[in-house]
């Protein structure tokens, strides 16, 4: 039996099963080569991308943003979700979240701004400013935004070092363990010292 | 081929290729690497401002002169300058990113153009106020 020279893509891929489960079902089949399988054929678009998009690889989005401004969505979940275990490790809905925290986190730095104008303009007001924030509802909210600055500091971190060492991509699930972890044992024990002025008042 | 067309999925660490800002030698922008270095330095500088800031100090105890002793040292004078100087070029690059991709064309454009216009207000607010009042 005359033996069939397959790529070491294509064995790759029969080896690890359908390559992309996500693919569209109603994508056009590849025209056949005369010179064999298409590359492109083993090719993918990005997770997240619109069809009519031009190609773009995963690694142009960070922290859910496309750098090339082509019009890919994919972000920096969908980039890592490739490896395996792709798509129960997080994905849009993490994305979603990074871009909350990064909304939540915009939002802090203009705020520690505009306190930093009251001060220069007037110490009382700053004093006084301050004094109404000592209430639960502020220190809840404060608990909130450091919760969104420390999760998008370390989900970036994840990501930057993930592309810093490659072979760290294929541990994606473990990394995002990792983060979670550091995140509410940073995130807890903070969070009570902020919250304590307010509660202690209860065991009294 | 496009330099771009690089999503391999048979890579054999199951990962696309050219992940890494190296791997395929694509060429990115200086924002991509504006905002990688500078979210390297915020990953530090922003949770240190905050514990400093919300942690060590109360904040109902937190009185204008107070914290015009903390920024009377001129090291946490500048450590609070880098630290909102690099997070409005951060957030600045990732945001007009986001809406140039969402809002493509005029309206995009000019949203771009007032949050420029914002976070360079942010910037030489901070600016004056660190430079002005402290000196």
């Amino acid at each position: 039996m005359p033996s069939v020279e397959v790529p070491d893509e294509v064995a790759s891929e029969d080896a690890d099963g359908p390559p992309d489960v996500d693919a569209p079902p109603t994508a056009p089949p590849s025209p056949p080569s005369p010179v064999g399988p298409s590359t492109a054929a083993l090719r993918r678009p990005p997770v997240g991308s619109r069809p009519a998009a031009p190609a773009s690889t995963d690694d142009d989005s960070f922290a859910g943003i496309d750098w090339t401004g082509r019009g890919a969505e994919g972000g920096s979940d969908d980039h890592h979700d490739a490896g395996p275990g792709a798509g129960s490790a997080g994905g849009s809905g993490t994305r979603r979240l990074a871009v909350v925290a990064g909304v939540v986190s915009f939002a802090y730095v203009a705020w520690v701004i505009i306190d930093l104008v009251v001060l220069a303009l007037s110490g009382t007001a700053y004093t006084t400013m301050h004094e109404a924030l000592d209430s639960l509802a502020v220190r809840l909210v404060l608990c909130g935004a450091w919760l969104a600055l420390l999760f998008h500091g370390l989900d970036g971190l994840r990501i930057v070092l993930a592309d810093l060492v490659p072979p760290l991509r294929v541990r994606d699930r473990g990394a995002r363990a990792v983060v979670v972890f550091v995140l509410f044992a940073t995130w807890i024990p903070t969070a009570l010292v902020l919250l304590w002025p307010s509660v202690r008042g209860w065991f009294a | 081929m496009s330099v771009t067309d690089t999503t391999d999925i048979t890579d054999p660490a199951g990962a696309p290729r050219g992940a890494g800002p190296d791997d395929d030698g694509a060429v990115r922008s200086w924002a991509w690497h504006a905002s990688r270095a500078s979210a390297l330095l915020l990953v530090v500088l922003v949770p240190l401002h905050f514990a400093v800031t919300f942690l060590r100090d109360d904040v109902g105890a937190t009185t204008a002169r107070s914290t015009s002793a903390r920024l009377d040292d001129p090291t946490w004078r500048l450590l609070t300058w880098l630290t909102l100087a690099l997070a409005l070029v951060h957030g600045t690059i990732a945001a007009e990113s986001a809406i140039r991709r969402r809002l493509p064309g005029g309206i995009g454009l000019a949203l771009t153009a007032v949050l420029c216009l914002v976070a360079g207000a942010g910037l030489a607010a901070t600016s004056w106020v660190l430079a002005t009042h402290w000196v």
